[in-house]
């Protein structure tokens, strides 16, 4: 899967959280969640559920410190998936 | 000058943890101590400890400048009664309070030199209360580089932590 794949699996997870949408049409591996997408920091923790259950993993608390942006998930995603 | 602080809105409360008291999401926010008492709590008194965890963490964070870290873990929670309550982290102990009602819970750090908190319905309203306060002009509102928040005066700036939900948007700022 291309990183451009991934990012937009991730967008799809986000989504749900984000309320105004057109901050998802330029996300990057830069982008973060609460300071750009505006995510609260409450839906973060769904986020994380969500993508424990979409990829079939489970990220532990010391993983999710550091998952505050999409680069980083997607580092933590391709860590747990080999992919 | 300490500052921290967090709302929500319980009208919206289905829209803080859309898996609100399932096990897994508690286990990503309470320690094993705080789970044993959130299983026979009321749902509200878990969310107030959220507050406290959100409040202490932006206290933290600006007492330290630290780089934005999510680990709602690593803060304990301890709640004394209707209104006091500690947040522990890293060997600091943060004293708060906590005004709740049937529409809203907040919690703010409490702070012996008056600090205060009010109500805002948007960034412009927002600078035209703090100028009330200061009685200067037009008041900026910047971030540093790790997303801290602080109010621009002449001589520098002051600390202020900013919160929002629903529908409530509160700021904590000492005016002295």
């Amino acid at each position: 899967m291309s990183k451009t794949d991934k990012i937009n699996r991730l967008k799809e997870i986000i989504k749900p959280y984000v309320e105004e949408s057109s901050k998802l049409d330029h996300i990057d591996e830069s982008t973060k969640f609460i300071d750009d997408l505006a995510v609260n920091s409450a839906h973060l923790v769904d986020i994380i559920l969500d993508v424990e259950d979409a990829y079939n993993i489970r990220i532990e608390n010391e993983e999710m410190e550091n998952m505050l942006d999409v680069g980083s998930a997607i580092q933590i995603i391709e860590s747990k998936t080999d992919s | 000058m300490i500052v921290g602080n967090d709302v929500i809105d319980l009208t919206h409360q289905k829209y803080i943890f859309r898996q609100f008291s399932c096990h897994r999401l508690n286990k990503k926010i309470f320690n094993l101590q705080e789970l044993a008492l959130v299983n026979k709590e009321a749902v509200t008194t878990s969310l107030r400890r959220w507050t406290i965890k959100e409040s202490v963490y932006k206290a933290y964070q600006r007492l330290y400048q630290l780089k934005p870290r999510f680990n709602p873990v690593s803060i304990h929670t301890d709640i004394i009664d209707e209104e006091l309550s500690f947040g522990l982290i890293q060997g600091h102990k943060f004293k708060l309070q906590t005004h709740q009602n049937h529409k809203m819970i907040y919690t703010s750090i409490f702070d012996q030199l008056s600090s205060v908190s009010i109500t805002y319905s948007s960034k412009k309203d927002l600078s035209k209360k703090l100028s009330d306060y200061f009685l200067i002009g037009p008041i900026a509102i910047c971030k540093d580089r790790n997303n801290i928040p602080s109010i621009i005066i002449v001589n520098g700036y002051k600390p202020i932590s900013l919160t929002h939900h629903g529908r409530f948007q509160i700021a904590q700022f000492n005016p002295l």
